[in-house]
């Protein structure tokens, strides 16, 4: 099915595990960068201003900086953030905010959350989301956020500049999780990809359950995307990469008996004809939900590589 | 545990006096016979009233919603829920002049209660004949305000939008305010904070839930949640007694929304289960669309319900 380089992936876990010994270590690293970031940018640009008060945050005190949302970024495994506003004579605001994710892929993860399309707002090789005067996009391990609302054609302009200021000071890699890799190319929607380590998104693009069927943990990681399909309504493909097999073995069982009606099968259909697969290879867990055949279940789950 | 027998005779009264009839000097109320007709059969099969009134007159040419018309549509919305005529006589019989009122309103920007829907709510307690004095508008600081700490009423009014933990933002999570330790009702998607609304500080206080529908946002993106693109103009108000039966249908809308924009089934993630929690576990109110009466007034296209 696939040929993972679980070994790389092991060595990369336990240096980061290292690095979370030294917690406070860290956070203070964090946050000097954070700093560093914010001081690299222009004191005015335009019409506006930097403001002399950034305020930074962490994962206690996250929620009094966004209310209600916190959580979602804790799930990403959210170290720091730093918010820096400009302001202009009027009072109005331009919103800067940085986030250290800690590694490159929970900050892939973040931005892949909710983004609905791709562009190159910032620049070839950054993947951005730009609308109505909201940006976002991701480098290296920072996720970055600037609202300019409402939005102008000067705002625009403004936030592209700031943005392309910002991503130049990163100079860590933007590298993407290995599994997303794993996604079969043919009819992808590039822009439905999602990325997470928590059971809560398993319910982004076909309602399973609220409940976490497929103990999905801080230690699994999955990635899902839709694809386009002959009929109106896109498949959804899911691959989970449980810590263990014996892990990946209970969800598989879990599975089928909640929503492949128990069949031994590894392939069943509903009563409106649309397919479900659930296919296992070691501690790797290949989900399909409704694919329009049989053939198509089956495509993408031998696509996975 | 709320007092039971006590709400459902609150309930009952505001079924009993349901005995709707057309109200001549209101636009909005011309050519609702039918409606009217429906409200009346349907409350004698004790129904839960939901008003959903629309405007689109309501929002001026800045987006602003123009308090002259939000006046207007809560107090069709107050004569519809209370079966008087007049709208002021309908206020009369949800506060009375001695009650001590907080009204619980929701300050997120950019998308807030709004100061048109406040100020309105503030003007007709005090058309019901409550003093100034005794009147309190506030969000975060419920605890320590000392009109909420004495208030024997409260009017709960806030916007529903998506959102990034609890599926979306409701007349519900609007109480987590009342608690001085939010952050340990947001497991499960905030699925406990049905109960809430069961501790002393606001049990058999609320007399009236506004959901406030001017430019509900559908889908999250970013850090503040605030995405522009996924903002929608519905010009709506949705009033009722009973909270969770307003989020039912509020819920309905924005999920309606989400389809239409997306172009597919796109349920929300996470699942606003915590309204359905409200009802099964702690019998709040009911979120059951066959038990509730939804009387529509005004603008009907795309009315997602």
């Amino acid at each position: 099915m696939r040929s993972r380089e679980k070994t790389l992936n092991l060595i990369i876990l336990s240096v980061m595990l290292a690095a979370l010994t030294g917690k406070l270590a860290m956070g203070n690293d964090s946050t000097s960068r954070l700093e560093s970031l914010v001081h690299g940018l222009p004191e005015t640009i335009e019409e506006w201003h930097k403001s002399p008060d950034f305020s930074v945050y962490d994962a206690d005190n996250l929620y009094i900086y966004i209310n209600g949302g916190a959580e979602l970024y804790i799930s990403y495994k959210f170290i720091n953030l730093i918010s820096q506003p400009y302001v202009n004579l009027e009072d109005d605001e331009i919103k800067i905010d940085i986030f250290d994710m800690g590694s490159p892929y929970n900050a892939y993860g973040i931005f892949s959350h909710s983004r609905e399309t791709i562009d190159d707002f910032v620049g070839s090789n950054i993947e951005s989301e730009y609308a109505g005067g909201l940006l976002t996009f991701w480098k290296g391990r920072y996720y970055v956020s600037i609202l300019a609302y409402p939005e102008t054609e000067s705002r625009k302009l403004t936030v592209q500049k700031l943005a392309r200021n910002i991503a130049e000071q990163i100079q860590e890699e933007s590298v993407k999780p290995p599994l997303v890799a794993l996604l079969p190319e043919e009819n992808l929607q590039p822009h439905s990809v999602r990325y997470f380590r928590h059971y809560t998104w398993m319910n982004m693009y076909h309602f399973f359950s609220n409940k976490n069927l497929l103990n999905i943990d801080h230690q699994t990681e999955v990635v899902m995307a839709k694809y386009t399909v002959d009929t109106g309504k896109p498949a959804v493909l899911i691959v989970l990469d449980y810590l263990d097999e014996a892990t990946a073995v209970a969800a598989q069982d879990t599975f089928k008996r909640n929503f492949m009606a128990g069949v031994q099968d590894e392939y069943t259909h509903d009563a409106d004809q649309l397919w479900t697969a659930c296919v296992r290879d070691k501690d790797l867990l290949v989900i399909v939900a409704d694919a329009p055949s049989l053939e198509t279940a089956q495509r993408l789950v031998q696509g996975v590589k | 545990m709320q007092d039971e027998t006590k709400w459902k005779l609150t309930r009952r009264q505001f079924i009993k006096q349901a005995s709707v009839a057309t109200i001549g000097s209101s636009f909005l109320l011309s050519g609702n016979d039918v409606v009217f007709a429906e409200t009346e059969m349907n409350s004698k099969r004790t129904l839960t009233d939901v008003v959903l009134v629309r405007n689109k007159e309501v929002l001026d040419k800045r987006g602003k919603p123009r308090h002259d018309i939000v006046l207007e549509m809560l107090d069709v919305a107050i004569s519809h829920l209370t079966g008087k005529k007049d709208a002021i006589e309908g206020w009369r019989t949800l506060i009375k002049p001695e009650d001590i009122v907080g009204i619980k309103t929701n300050v997120w920007s950019p998308i807030g209660t709004t100061k048109a829907v406040e100020q309105s709510l503030k003007a007709r307690m005090m058309s019901a004949g409550v003093s100034e004095r005794n009147i309190s508008i506030s969000d975060r600081n419920v605890l320590y305000d000392p009109v909420f700490k004495k208030a024997t009423a409260l009017i709960n009014a806030r916007p529903m939008r998506s959102h990034h933990w609890s599926g979306v933002g409701s007349l519900l999570k609007n109480y987590i305010m009342f608690v001085p330790d939010p952050y340990n009702y947001h497991e499960d998607s905030c699925a406990r904070l049905g109960e809430i609304w069961t501790y002393p500080i606001v049990r058999d206080k609320t007399r009236l839930n506004v959901l406030v529908m001017f430019t509900p946002q559908f889908h999250n993106v970013g850090p503040h949640g605030f995405s522009p693109k996924h903002v929608w103009k519905y010009y709506g108000l949705i009033a009722g007694i009973d909270p969770v039966a307003v989020d039912t249908i509020g819920v309905k809308i924005i999920q309606g929304i989400r389809n239409e924009y997306f172009g597919e089934q796109r349920p929300l993630a996470p699942s606003p289960h915590h309204i359905e929690m409200a009802d099964i576990k702690y019998r709040i109110g009911t979120a059951d669309l066959n038990k509730i009466n939804l009387i529509k007034i005004g603008y009907e296209e795309g009315s997602f319900c």
